[in-house]
């Protein structure tokens, strides 16, 4: 191949070019018959037929129809819209399909017309009408013919905003936005040109900004970068200005008869106009400089990011600024580092030694690196495959130059050329630049390929790419589940390819198979899924609670039983019957529940527990209960419940204990109403002991008797009351009026414990053993009455033994 | 004081080292992403928990202004950040709540600063918890997160969730939490590489086993790694509740029951470490980084007092040294020595003191002797003592105590008979109040408190003289029966026969099958070849993770490492628990929470009716003295 140089225009300080991407695969299109909408970064088109255009085709297959077709001009599906009007079309960045209706519907579909979602932009009984529409990416700016000016920034998330529109609004001769991302507010901002020469700028809740201008606007587009502003007047000047109106960069009068049928961007600050009518396309640059290229055909013009791609009749073209990596190269009569290495690494084709001179030459200026880094990157950019093979040869040349160079570079720029270069084939049709291909990234790539169904391109990209094949395998297995075969043969084609892979989500291909009514394959593939938080909520769905709570139980997450759980509470069509059919015999499901009941939903919980035949637990339940009330009545009404629940569970034990408490919250009540005691709340023990601190003995007495105290029980519960009142005296005639049953070591201690060593030592001789006897005198420091002890027991060492801790001056005997 | 301790010299599990600083990096993290001065209003009980990960000073660090406590009541504060770090606790919800909503309503006050509020769960965020939020009234500006504080080292062998609630949780049947020692345990082997064998033996661990297994999968744990772990026991703490209710006699056990260890931390009263005039309590942390604690904390009680008396002679001997040091070079040498002697000067007479205390409330108290009598003759030879838990009874001693030995002889002697059991229940209600009849249900349901059902096959006699539980010998031979005095925690008997060359697995599971639990089984986990082979050219013993699912005591933790140092071991033990337990814990759970309303409101009014009564008098004395006042100004005026 010759020079790409000698292709180039030399415009404006910079060099353009035309690429030939595809000669048009379809046939007896003719565009001037269409309204044609296209997908950036090289996509898809969209074309629908020109309700304004008289109808030179009269079939009817053309009516009513959307036309999808690769930027090559294969035809790749249909889509029957209906007896509705379009008003306006547009693709979001993974290629879906936004239209926008007359009635201010708005659907977007997938490539093959399945509809994904329906908006409506208003109410239908407001009879609204779309008048103009802007589409983009990701939103949609409607002006009704109400003077409405509705916006969605966010179609995953259609939020409908409503700007402010100025009072008296004159013929709209064209509308653009500024999209939220360029804008200071965040928001998108909407201009709107009239025929009373007024531009209009509306943002979200602020008033209109009007702008009045020397001369009417007739079309106005705002360039990639959302800084700058192109418009057309009516009397043929292109104006560019700065979109915050604070530089004039051009003004360039056409003098062309009418206005152009598009304005398009093109590589930056260069605008292209299309007189469809006079077969010119202009080209006008910042410095009044222009260029014409001529059309004897209809075209349409898609700006791209770094270009701009004309689709005609015929061909699918790209005019761009060539890229300034490319230039020094190519150019005749100017020399750099890598045009050297070019053509040394020619040379070298041609078994010449100059080549290697070259090269050591431009080593030795230490600009070979950077010669290396060029070629490559220029590679990446040029549009033949020749090119593309010479500059990668040279690169690949240069670097065996190199010490310590990095070859990833190399090899990745291999690995993308062969992935542009695949998608590029006319099959595919996808026309993307190595700049593009940068910007949109790998993963909108797969996920344009897989919405084509082009599934194993797809996977065999993200091999190439080491990227993750799971998306591409999940979204192969939901087209799968979509496809007609038996769900048999479905699930094991799906298994066996995908049964392997580590962390698939077999749970969103189950849900789509359930949306597409396939119940019993949703439920088979939901088995293959391992996380249960994926699969519980799909099975709830699926209305099938009773395999959600196994899973969720088998999965030991809480969380997941009682999301399963609350759904079976919160839906009407589970009545309690089915709701406790569901969870009886599974243990953990319960327990969880019951906590739960617990704090929130006491009714249910007795409900739950009568159908499990639990009446225990509604005892205790009602027990719990009772202490969250201090009314009275209440907490005996409730004692009654648990009576009868353990009385029906033949819990004896707690039966008789509930019945007795019901027995002593009585005696309480009466005793709290004949006297100013207060004891309702305490304890059997607790309440003997008031009464014995405030002499009641006839009613300690009648209690004691009531639920049969033990003897030893009263008897310390007595002891410690008067001891605790210092009534010493009394303590005394109580220990004396019978024998204690506790004998007489308690008295003795809870007198020390009081510091009364007087009273202690009216007890000791009560106590039947004579060495404790002596432990406490010794601890009370009586050594005489301790010697006696032992005297009277004859206890030769013990005697010796007190005598030893007794003090000197004290005479204890020495013997017996 | 920091409680983290220090892994830097780890001869097993080394990767613990990276998984505890990647657990405080999450930490700083979440302090990082709410930016400017925060407040941290926290669960008491993870301050504690924190401390063994991060130094609390670096909080400051991070722009954290305070930590308060997680309670109801109101606080005012013009920090604009309220970070709340707390348990997925249904009880927790209510408090963060209530805070909340007070400083929200304090917002439309004029002169208040916007807050904002984060909620950070420990380990995780539940539905439930979201859920109970929101109908309390929380708004949806709350931004939620997660803090996923799994297994925290308390020490080089003691791996620990410090989730107190777990048992009162598997008491109700609520088994949740579970799933959070799954999480922990998973997250653990992404460090410590996958844990190629699994046993287990109760219900529990084998619910746990399973998840384990499913959870792997689906975290896809990097099988490459050298598994410093090679086996894991799980057990279920309901296999055996006898021996928490057993007295601990080592020395650490015996700190835990008598001043409560949390968080490997104790309080003492200032006195106790002879620090007299203090009022604050001292807290002293008790953790291997203490060499000498090292050495005592696994010892019989009677052994520590001789073991400190050997150590203080060798300290006063190394002091000794620089008398006997003749040229320069000895004694530079004793002063380079010198500061690990002070320091170990310094923790001696910490544990001499310690020690004395103890004794103090331990051999020098009758009652504990007492009591220590009855349980060696329930353990060695099922002598009941019905009259001595009836006379605790009616002087109405403290309960839980009560119940420990009444529990320990039901669980020892198979159950009550009939009458006892009615008149023992009948007494606790009476003398305790009729709402331990939850305490009751609960006990009887974890077969803690029963009636006897004639003679059993399965009952402790049995176990007793299968596994040979007791030997009184301990204090001559090394042997871990010594930190009860005789009789050795069954769990780790079972562990030496799992582990035993001799016995293994075949009569581990017969007789776990016999007297425990039909719940007893082992699992794989695939590792790769290359793992496999690594494992192999490992010298050092293998290590098995012993992990209680429900609690631990510090006795069993003893015994453990006692095992370790025993010959005939040749594998190396290691402790994992969600929980730290004691006999009273354990019994504390099983009480229901209810406050007696109508007590309560009879407190409030005798209270609020105090507060009138002073309140008038002193208005009476001050218009007496400005009578006087009066008066005598009147009488001047006169003169």
């Amino acid at each position: 191949m010759d020079n790409p140089s000698l292709t180039w225009n030399e415009f404006d300080r910079y060099f353009y070019e035309k690429h030939d991407f595809y000669q048009m695969e379809w046939e007896d299109i003719d565009l001037s018959n269409y309204i044609v909408s296209a997908s950036r970064f090289g996509g898809l088109l969209a074309l629908i037929l020109d309700d304004s255009k008289v109808i030179q085709i009269n079939s009817v297959s053309v009516k009513h129809r959307i036309f999808i077709y690769t930027s090559s001009g294969v035809l790749i599906s249909q889509i029957d819209y209906g007896n509705k009007k379009v008003k306006g079309v547009g693709w979001t960045l993974d290629e879906r399909l936004l239209v926008v209706y007359e009635d201010c519907s708005v659907m977007i579909y997938d490539i093959f017309g399945e509809i994904i979602k329906t908006v409506l932009m208003t109410q239908e009984k407001d009879q609204e009408l779309v008048y103009r529409t802007v589409v983009w990416e990701n939103g949609i700016v409607i002006l009704t013919k109400k003077d409405r000016l509705l916006v969605i920034e966010s179609m995953d998330d259609p939020k409908i905003m409503e700007y402010t529109l100025p009072l008296k609004l004159g013929a709209v001769t064209a509308m653009e936005i500024i999209l939220p991302f360029f804008t200071f507010s965040g928001h998108t901002e909407v201009l709107i040109s009239t025929l009373d020469n007024r531009l209009y700028i509306l943002a979200e809740k602020s008033e209109p900004l009007e702008i009045e201008l020397d001369e009417g606007i007739v079309d106005l587009v705002i360039s990639p970068t959302g800084k700058l502003l192109a418009y057309y007047t009516t009397s043929g000047s292109l104006y560019v200005v700065s979109t915050d109106f604070e530089k004039n960069y051009l003004k360039f009068n056409c003098n062309t008869k009418g206005s152009p049928k598009q304005i398009s961007w093109c590589s930056g600050d260069t605008v292209l106009l299309n007189f469809e009518k006079n077969n010119l396309l202009l080209m006008v640059g910042p410095s009044q400089s222009y260029l014409q290229y001529y059309y004897y055909e209809p075209i349409h013009l898609v700006t791209e990011i770094d270009g701009t791609r004309i689709i005609s009749n015929t061909k699918c073209e790209f005019l761009r600024k060539v890229p300034e990596v490319i230039v020094p190269i190519f150019q005749l009569g100017v020399s750099s580092p890598a045009a050297f290495l070019y053509d040394a690494s020619e040379a070298f084709l041609n078994v010449t030694s100059k080549g290697d001179e070259t090269i050591r030459m431009i080593l030795k200026n230490r600009e070979l690196t950077l010669a290396v880094d060029n070629c490559l990157e220029a590679a990446g950019h040029s549009f033949s495959l020749e090119i593309q093979l010479k500059l990668m040869r040279a690169a690949s040349l240069g670097k065996t130059y190199l010490d310590g160079y990095y070859h990833d570079d190399f090899g990745i720029m291999a690995k993308d050329l062969r992935v542009l270069n695949q998608v590029k084939t006319f099959d595919i049709g996808m026309c993307i630049t190595y700049t593009q291909y940068k910007k949109m990234g790998v993963g909108l790539l797969i996920e344009r390929l897989v919405n084509r169904r082009f599934h194993y391109i797809a996977l065999k990209i993200c091999e190439c790419l080491a990227e993750s094949k799971d998306r591409v395998l999940v979204r192969w297995a939901c087209d799968k589940v979509k496809s007609s075969g038996s769900d048999e043969d479905i699930l094991n084609s799906i298994v066996s390819k995908l049964g392997k892979e580590k962390g698939i989500s077999f749970a969103s291909i189950a849900s789509v198979a359930y949306s597409e009514g396939k119940k019993k394959l949703a439920i088979k593939l939901l088995d293959h899924e391992n996380s249960a938080s994926q699969q519980v909520p799909l099975l709830i769905n699926m209305q099938k609670p009773e395999r959600a709570l196994i899973k969720a139980i088998e999965s030991g997450k809480a969380d997941l039983i009682y999301l399963v759980l609350l759904h079976m509470i919160n839906d009407p069509d589970y009545s309690e019957e089915k709701l406790f059919g569901i969870i009886q015999n599974k243990k953990i499901a319960i327990n969880l529940f019951v906590k739960y009941c617990k704090k929130k939903d006491p009714g249910f919980l007795i409900k739950l527990y009568s159908e499990l035949k639990q009446p225990t637990k509604i005892g205790l339940f009602k027990i719990v209960e009772s202490y969250q009330t201090n009314d009275f009545n209440e907490i005996m009404k409730l004692r009654n419940v648990s009576s009868m629940a353990f009385s029906s569970s033949k819990n004896t034990f707690f039966k008789k204990m509930t019945d007795e408490n019901i027995k002593f919250l009585n005696f309480q009540k009466q005793l709290e109403e004949k006297t100013p005691l207060k004891v309702i709340g305490h304890t059997i023990n607790e309440t003997l002991t008031i009464l014995i601190k405030r002499e009641y003995y006839k009613e300690a007495k009648r209690l004691k008797k009531m639920f049969s105290v033990p003897n030893e029980r009263f008897w310390w519960v007595k002891m410690k009351a008067l001891a605790s009142k210092h009534r010493w005296k009394e303590l005394f005639d109580f220990a004396n009026n019978e024998k204690s049953p506790i004998g007489y070591e308690p008295f003795v201690d809870i007198c020390i414990q009081n510091s009364v060593s007087d009273q202690a030592l009216k007890y000791i001789p009560k106590i039947k053993e004579p060495i404790t006897k002596v432990k406490y005198y010794l601890k009370l420091k009586k050594f005489e009455l301790a010697a006696n002890v032992a005297i009277s027991q004859k206890d030769q060492t013990l005697l010796d033994d007190i005598r030893n801790r007794a003090p000197k001056n004290l005479k204890i005997p020495h013997n017996i | 004081m920091s409680s983290k301790i220090d892994l830097d010299n780890l001869t097993y599990l080394k990767g613990v080292k990276s998984y505890r600083e990647f657990v405080e990096k999450e930490f700083l993290n979440i302090l990082e992403s709410v930016s400017g001065k925060k407040a941290i209003i926290i669960d008491p009980d993870l301050v504690g928990a924190l401390s063994l990960i991060l130094e609390i000073p670096v909080l400051k660090e991070h722009n954290v202004d305070k930590l308060i406590p997680l309670s109801s009541e109101p606080f005012k504060t013009q920090i604009k950040k309220l970070v709340f770090l707390v348990r997925p606790q249904m009880s927790s919800m209510k408090k963060v709540a209530d805070q909340i909503i007070q400083h929200e309503q304090n917002q439309t006050k004029k002169d208040s600063v916007e807050q904002n509020f984060y909620v950070f769960f420990v380990p995780r965020v539940t539905i439930i918890c979201k859920k109970i939020l929101e109908q309390l009234g929380v708004s949806g500006s709350v931004i939620y997160g997660e803090f996923h504080l799994d297994l925290i080292p308390f020490d080089e062998d003691v791996y620990s969730l410090a989730n107190e609630k777990a048992f009162r949780d598997y008491v109700l049947g609520d088994i949740s939490s579970l799933y959070y020692v799954s999480r922990a345990l998973v997250s653990i082997q992404s460090f410590i590489g996958i844990i190629p064998e699994i046993y287990y033996m109760g219900e529990h661990s084998k619910i746990l086993s399973e998840m384990l297994l499913r959870m792997r999968q689906e975290s896809d744990l990097d099988d490459s790694l050298t598994p410093q772990v090679k086996y894991l026991l799980l057990v279920d703490r309901e296999n055996d509740l006898l021996t928490p209710m057993v007295t601990q006699l080592n020395y650490e056990g015996m700190i835990d029951e008598l001043y409560g260890i949390n968080h490997t931390l104790v309080e003492l009263e200032p006195s106790v470490l002879g620090k007299e005039g203090k009022i604050e309590k001292e807290k002293m942390v008790l953790n291997s980084n203490d060499f000498l604690f090292t050495e005592l904390r696994d010892l019989n009680m009677a052994l520590v007092a001789p073991f400190l008396v050997k150590k203080a002679r060798s300290v006063s001997s190394q002091y000794d040294t620089r008398k006997k040091a003749r040229n320069i070079g000895d004694l530079k040498n004793f002063i380079k020595k010198l500061p690990n002697i002070q320091r170990e000067h310094a923790s001696l007479g910490t544990h001499i003191s310690l020690t004395m205390d103890i004794g103090a409330k331990t051999t020098g108290n009758s009652d504990f002797l007492e009591r220590l009598d009855y349980e060696l003759n329930l353990l060695v030879e099922s002598q009941q003592c019905d009259d001595y838990i009836e006379d605790r009874i009616a002087q109405q001693k403290d309960l839980i105590s009560v119940l420990r030995i009444l529990c320990l002889q039901s669980m020892v002697v198979g159950g009550l008979k009939n009458k006892k059991f009615d008149f023992f229940r009948n007494e606790i209600i009476q003398t305790y109040g009729y709402k331990h009849i939850f305490t009751l249900d609960s006990l009887e349901k974890l077969g803690m408190l029963k009636k006897s059902e004639g003679r059993s096959k399965r009952g402790f006699a049995q176990i007793r003289k299968t596994l040979d539980l007791i030997d009184e010998n301990y204090e001559n031979t090394k042997h871990f029966s010594s930190v009860h005095s005789g009789y050795a925690p069954q769990i780790i008997k079972l562990v030496q026969i799992l582990f035993n060359s001799k016995q293994g697995y075949n009569v581990f599971q017969d007789l776990v099958n016999n007297f425990y639990t039909e719940n007893v089984g082992r699992k794989k986990q695939k590792i790769s070849i290359q793992a496999k082979e690594e494992m192999k050219e490992n010298t050092e013993k293998p290590v098995c993770m012993v992990f209680f699912v429900g609690g631990v005591t510090f006795a069993e933790i003893s015994a453990i490492r006692i095992l370790n140092q025993m010959e005939q071991t040749d594998v190396h033990f290691i402790i994992g628990t969600t929980h730290i337990t004691n006999g009273n814990k354990i019994i504390e759970s099983t009480f229901e929470k209810v406050e007696d309303n109508i007590l309560k409101k009879k407190k409030d009014e005798f209270l609020r009716n105090k507060k009138i009564k002073i309140r008038e008098k002193q208005q009476e004395q001050l218009q007496k003295q400005l009578l006087k006042k009066e008066k005598q100004e009147k009488g001047k005026k006169k003169n």
